[in-house]
């Protein structure tokens, strides 16, 4: 239920049935509430604990409504509509019954909305500045909550990293608790205690941390839970809202950037109902620090010797466009490369392509800076969810193989955990490690990692009644064989791959048996990334061509073919598959140019370096995982004059070169793409819930005989695994304080066998080691992960697992020992 | 002294009652074996005829309860019997559970057989531990004679029988919190609709009958509905087991016609007032109804005059006043114990009940002020008919009915600072 008021009254279907809301006669559908079919013909029903994405429990008891032939006045949020009922939302007895139930709420609401974060925006106040008494006939002591050990009044209780409790605030309107448990599926929150003492908290030994509580916060309709990072900040009708799209995963959820006098104070969601649905993950919400952090670079740098010096733009720009014209005038735009970033807008992406492939003519363009072994062009294509994110609510199976949705798409995962919630529908993953969405019901059939073409072809074999074993895997095929008769006799089955299948060594296997089971079983199959704008700068530009694949521009730096390096938005150095060698590699570069919010160990090695605008700095649009393309502002006007996209950084520099027009707004640059993109048309007039303009195509690699299985050296027994937490995804994330302060603390987890045999117990420290390099982190004993294996989160600089990879060996096998 | 026939409490004294041989013995598992021979429907049909309303305060026809579950879903239908007895003067369903164990398995069986469920769950009060551990002794006793479990007495009807122990909370004995409850949830209510004989336990149809009403179900197959509707008023059909409390020379329970008069059960049976005092008030159905003074208490005692008099027949816990109880003590007591069981899930009953419990601490200490009264009744307006489950409902009699009562005493406490029943200030 959303929209305009007004706008959504039914005419003539099947099996609606007329009522009447204050005179007013509607036809609405069976199962209405009331409070819905209310708000059909623009009759606002006041509530707290209602919200249409929660299950009602009429707990508040501000939205009664009087309905003729009932006794009592009933909870509009809680009861469907029945024919021919004849409701009244503004009788006397409604209007009394409202103004009691503001009175019993205020009685011992503490009146600190002066200090309270939530004044202004607050539920509570607005409600009963309509419908409540002016005064107060409450003579007696309000409940204060008291410290249980201490004894003393006590009122500000951290239940997380972010997430502050004030007691005495609280309503009970139990939305919080709704949204841990029925939404994101976990038990951290609880209510303890009964009657006037109940109230809201989480156990001594649980930290309220999960990857959705900011929505808590932003939900809640009293300020009974404020979020640390803007607590006490600024007050809401000093902040000015900006809408934003989040591209820290490729989900792609709109959000409001809040801020004022050019400094953000927090993201809230802007809910659209075909992406997010109004929610946010952590990661979204509270990454928007990123642009307070003090490294931020905020003015050009040059090269000055061994330091690189602060300067001006000019002269930046001027020495980047002389270096470019004597490229052309001596011929040799092919020692030029440029390297993008999924963090790029599409019209970023689409000016680097045009500038640098279409003027300066190099042909050595890539975006992939994260693996060693390119996606094929086809793949490319294949990329992105097979059908919409709100189709994902009617699936009925979903077989993730090579994806952890949880982390990699925290939002999207939302759909998957509502279609289990709602509609039972099954949730098994395929994979080396166990695998979580909150506490609802999921199958975790583990196999040996970097086996999962083996394991999808035995159960191909299976449905084709052709049974055959893989020689050599040890799979627990007793469960697969169970999947495949749940798989035969399944309707509407999604298969999604991801992160771990883009980098799995044995990936064109891998695809081959995933298309192979799609057309077996007549599935869905989404192949997904999790880097943020993927789909929009590899269709706009970016393209990875393997023959000029970010691969094979090392090379080429190597062999001293390349000379010459654009990086916009991307930092290689900790991120690419082989930390050493691409390092050692930049470093022999004559001139390279980087352009990020920070300065990375990338950035530390270029001749000049531009500040790279972050989120809410710059207008321009993304596209998500399904294809939308989704706009986005800079924070105002001003920001278009001080911060300079890469699609601006080159058009002062081809100005200054005499190549094109300066371009000085985002839609100049969709003008140009409209006018050179086939199918592309109207990039500025993106309606508010984005546009669908990218579909995914098909490809059949056909057969693919998986690669035989390694054996480990016997000085590296174990195979190395790596994932990201929910709350924290790379170099650029750890930027955030927030996040940093949210996230867990890097861990590597070492099944419970062989921490026995190598006498490591949890927390301890050991030196994960392979040729000649090494990482040292705490382990944390599990049996989520093999016998054998070594899972570690990635993402932290400290101990970066690239580190440890090598480009050559797309598999890696360590050593661990105790520190 | 009325004569006739007690039908619940025939053996309750007879040591050993509580065993199945005894039980058997005294024509006990019979019912079970006619039941068996009739169909489900017949059953059911035989109950609305009896008229047997439920004892556990609503009243509400046990036999039309069952026949609005659901006809034709796949989904398991359960049975829950409420013995979570909590309504403050109600001990009746206790003595049965203790010492007629059988007599309500008894009542199970047939049940669930009438109503096609194969599991049925006892939600007990968790201060029962006695009655909890005669309940699972007297279920192993019929399970090895084949009374529970699978192909009950070779007919291939299986039932199980689970007893739960509540965790002591009032609000459980609420039908929706004590599915919740026994769902492993806090007891929280549940909004209305659905009912649960369609939408209840684990969201199957659920059928929630209180102690009492099981055990009268083998009765009325034995010697059939007819026989059950000839006790009692036409309407409110039966004996009821009346618990005697208070300012009274013979408190317990008293297994008695319904529609006997007040006046009988108090001065006849339960033998007068406490030290030859006189009686001030009575509270017919437990603390949740309305209060009758002493001039009242010629109602008869069955569910339509009770509520003629403006009161209920609620769990006919029969509460005697005596002229030393001060009343605002009383209401003060009463409201302490329903803001003290309130769930907090709603906000009137959550934030009416304390505050009402304050104002009335303020008055019992002498701090009461001159409109606390009205504010007292009107916040029972904004309670009454507000809430989610009738807990908020309950509260409110203790306050309305003693303040439109005994206004006077509330008056004096608030003018003179002190009680008028014991002359001096109280002081907790």
């Amino acid at each position: 239920m959303h929209g305009n008021h007004g706008t959504e009254v039914r005419v003539g279907v099947p099996d609606d049935f007329q009522i009447t809301i204050n005179g007013r006669a509607l036809d609405v559908a069976p199962g209405t509430l009331i409070i819905e079919a209310a708000k059909m013909i623009g009759v606002e029903i006041p509530t707290f604990c209602y919200d249409d994405r929660l299950k009602p429990v009429g707990a508040c008891r501000m939205c009664l409504v009087d309905v003729e032939k009932m006794p009592k006045l009933i909870a509009s949020c809680a009861t469907p509509v029945a024919p021919n009922m004849v409701i009244h939302t503004d009788s006397e007895k409604v209007i009394k019954a409202r103004k009691g139930v503001l009175e019993f709420l205020l009685i011992n609401h503490p009146l600190d909305c002066p200090t309270c974060d939530k004044g202004g925006e607050c539920p509570l106040q607005d409600n009963t500045f309509l419908y409540g008494p002016t005064t107060t006939r409450y003579k007696e002591n309000k409940i204060r909550f008291r410290d249980e050990k201490t004894g003393k009044k006590f009122d500000e209780i951290p239940l997380g990293p972010e997430v502050m409790l004030c007691r005495n605030r609280c309503i009970m309107c139990f939305k919080c608790v709704r949204i841990v448990r029925d939404l994101a599926g976990e038990a951290d929150l609880g209510v303890f205690q009964r009657g006037s003492s109940a109230n809201i908290g989480v156990l001594e030994e649980v930290k309220f941390a999960n990857e959705f509580s900011g929505n808590t916060v932003e939900y809640c309709p009293v300020g009974a839970l404020t979020s640390s990072s803007f607590r006490y900040e600024i007050r809401d009708w000093l902040l000015k809202k900006t809408p934003s799209v989040c591209n820290l995963c490729s989900d792609g959820c709109n959000m409001n950037v809040e801020w004022s006098d050019g400094k953000v104070y927090r993201h809230m969601s802007r809910r659209n109902p075909a992406v997010d649905d109004g929610w946010l993950c952590d990661r979204g919400r509270y990454g928007f620090d990123l642009s307070r952090s003090v490294d931020k670079l905020t003015q050009p740098r040059i090269r000055r010797g061994n330091a690189l010096e602060p300067c001006g733009w000019d002269e930046a720009d001027a020495l980047v466009a002389k270096h470019l014209v004597e490229i052309i005038d001596e011929n040799k735009a092919s020692e030029v490369a440029v390297i993008g970033s999924t963090y790029l807008a599409n019209e970023e992406a689409f000016s680097i392509r045009r500038f640098f492939g279409d003027i300066i003519k190099t042909p050595n363009i890539d975006f992939q800076t994260d693996t060693s072994s390119p996606l094929e062009p086809e793949l490319i294509d294949m990329i992105g969810l097979d059908g919409t994110i709100n189709d994902l609510e009617s699936d009925s199976l979903f077989l993730f193989v090579g994806i952890d949705p949880a982390v990699e798409h925290p939002v999207m995962s939302l759909r998957i955990r509502k279609a289990i919630t709602r509609r039972r529908a099954k949730a098994v993953f395929i994979g080396s490690y166990d695998k979580r969405l909150g506490y609802f019901p999921v199958e975790n059939i583990r196999i040996p990692s970097t086996a999962e073409p083996s394991a999808v072809n035995y159960i191909i074999s299976v449905l084709k009644g052709v049974e055959s074993k893989p020689a050599g895997a040890n799979l627990d095929f007793e469960r697969l064989n169970n999947l495949a008769d749940v798989l035969k006799s399944a309707g509407n089955i999604h298969i999604m791959a991801g992160d771990d299948f883009l980098s799995h060594p044995d990936r064109k296997a891998m695809l081959s048996s995933l298309v192979n089971l799609k057309k077996t079983i007549n599935a869905k199959l989404s192949l997904l990334s999790s880097r943020g704008n993927f789909m929009g700068v590899s269709r706009f530009g970016l393209y990875g061509n393997p023959d000029h694949s970010f691969k094979r521009i090392l090379e080429k730096v190597n062999s001293g073919e390349i000379k010459t390096m654009f990086v916009f938005g991307a930092n290689p150095v900790d991120e690419f598959p082989d930390r050493k060698y691409v390092h050692d590699t930049l470093k022999k570069l004559e001139f390279l140019v980087v352009i990020n919010p920070f300065l990375t160990p990338t950035a530390s090695l270029g001749s000049i370096v531009y500040p790279q605008p972050l989120n809410g700095e710059y207008g321009g649009s993304f596209v998500n995982i399904e294809g939308r393309v989704q706009k986005f502002d800079p924070m105002n006007d001003n920001f278009r004059l001080s911060k300079r996209p890469a699609w601006s950084v080159i058009s002062e520099i081809s100005s200054l070169m005499d190549i094109g027009e300066r371009s000085s707004h985002e839609a100049q640059i969709r003008n140009l793409m409209t006018s050179s993109l086939k199918g592309m048309g109207g990039l500025n007039n993106i309606p508010d819930i984005g546009a669908m303009i990218f579909t995914k195509s098909d490809y059949d690699p056909g057969e693919i005989q998986p690669k035989p299985f390694t054996a480990p050296p016997s000085d590296k027994p174990f195979l190395l695994q790596w994932t990201h937490s929910a709350h924290h995804s790379g170099w650029l994330t750890e930027k955030s304080s927030n996040l940093m302060r949210i996230s867990k603390d890097q861990v590597a987890y070492l099944h419970p066998d062989d921490a026995l045999s190598l006498e490591i117990s949890n927390g301890n420290h050991v030196r994960i080691g392979t040729e000649g390099t090494a990482v040292n982190l705490p382990i944390e004993v599990s049996d989520k992960v093999n016998k054998g294996e070594i899972l570690i989160e990635n993402s932290f600089s400290e101990n970066p697992v690239n580190r440890l990879l090598n480009k050559d060996n797309p598999i890696t096998f360590v050593s661990v020992r105790k520190n | 002294m009325v004569e006739f026939e007690k039908v619940l409490f025939k053996y309750i004294d007879q040591p050993g009652q509580d065993t199945i041989d005894t039980y058997i013995n005294n024509g006990g598992y019979k019912a079970i074996e006619k039941a068996f021979s009739m169909n489900p429907e017949e059953i059911t049909e035989e109950v609305i005829k009896s008229g047997l309303r439920g004892r556990g305060g609503a009243g509400f026809p046990a036999g039309r309860k069952w026949s609005f579950l659901p006809k034709g879903i796949d989904k398991p239908v359960y049975l829950c019997v409420n013995a979570d007895e909590s309504e403050p003067g109600t001990f009746k369903d206790r003595e049965l559970i203790e010492k007629e164990p059988h007599m309500l398995i008894e009542g199970i069986l047939i049940t669930a057989y009438a109503i096609k469920c194969n599991t049925a769950f006892i939600y007990i009060r968790g201060e029962f531990a006695y009655g909890a551990s005669q309940l699972n002794r007297a279920i192993e006793e019929a399970r090895s004679k084949g009374l529970v479990g699978k192909n009950v007495m070779g007919k291939g009807f299986d039932i199980d029988i689970v007893v739960h122990r509540g965790g002591g909370a009032y609000i459980c004995g609420e039908e929706t919190a004590l599915m919740t409850s026994l769902e492993g949830d806090q007891g929280y209510p549940r909004v209305k609709p659905p009912f649960p004989a369609v939408s209840g336990l684990y969201g199957c149809p659920t059928i929630i009958n209180n102690v009492e009403t099981l055990c009268n179900v083998p009765h009325i197959i034995n010697r059939g509905g007819d026989w059950f509707a000839s006790l009692g008023t036409p309407k409110s059909t039966g004996t009821k087991i009346f618990c005697l409390s208070g300012h009274i020379n013979k408190p317990g329970n008293y297994e008695l016609p319904m529609g006997i008069s007040l006046r009988e059960l108090i001065y006849e049976y339960g033998g007068g007032i406490k030290d030859g005092h006189n009686l001030k008030a009575v509270i017919p159905g437990g603390s949740s109804v309305p209060i009758l003074t002493a001039d009242k208490i010629d109602v008869r005692m069955d569910f339509e005059s009770l509520a003629e008099a403006g009161t209920m027949l609620g769990s006919a816990a029969v509460i005697v006043i005596d002229e030393t109880m001060c009343m605002v003590r009383a209401a003060y007591n009463m409201t302490r114990f329903y803001q003290h069981e309130s769930c907090g899930q709603c906000t009137p009953c959550r934030q009416g009940t304390y505050w009402m419990l304050n104002i009335l601490h303020r008055i019992e200490h002498g701090l009461g002020e001159p409109d606390d009264l009205d504010q007292l009744m009107e916040i029972c307006d904004n309670i009454e008919g507000n809430t989610i489950c009738p807990l908020g409902d309950a509260a409110i009699p203790a306050v309305r009915s003693t303040i439109q009562n005994f206004r006077d005493e509330y008056d004096y406490h608030i003018a003179n600072k002190k009680c008028m029943v014991t002359m001096g200030p109280r002081f907790e």
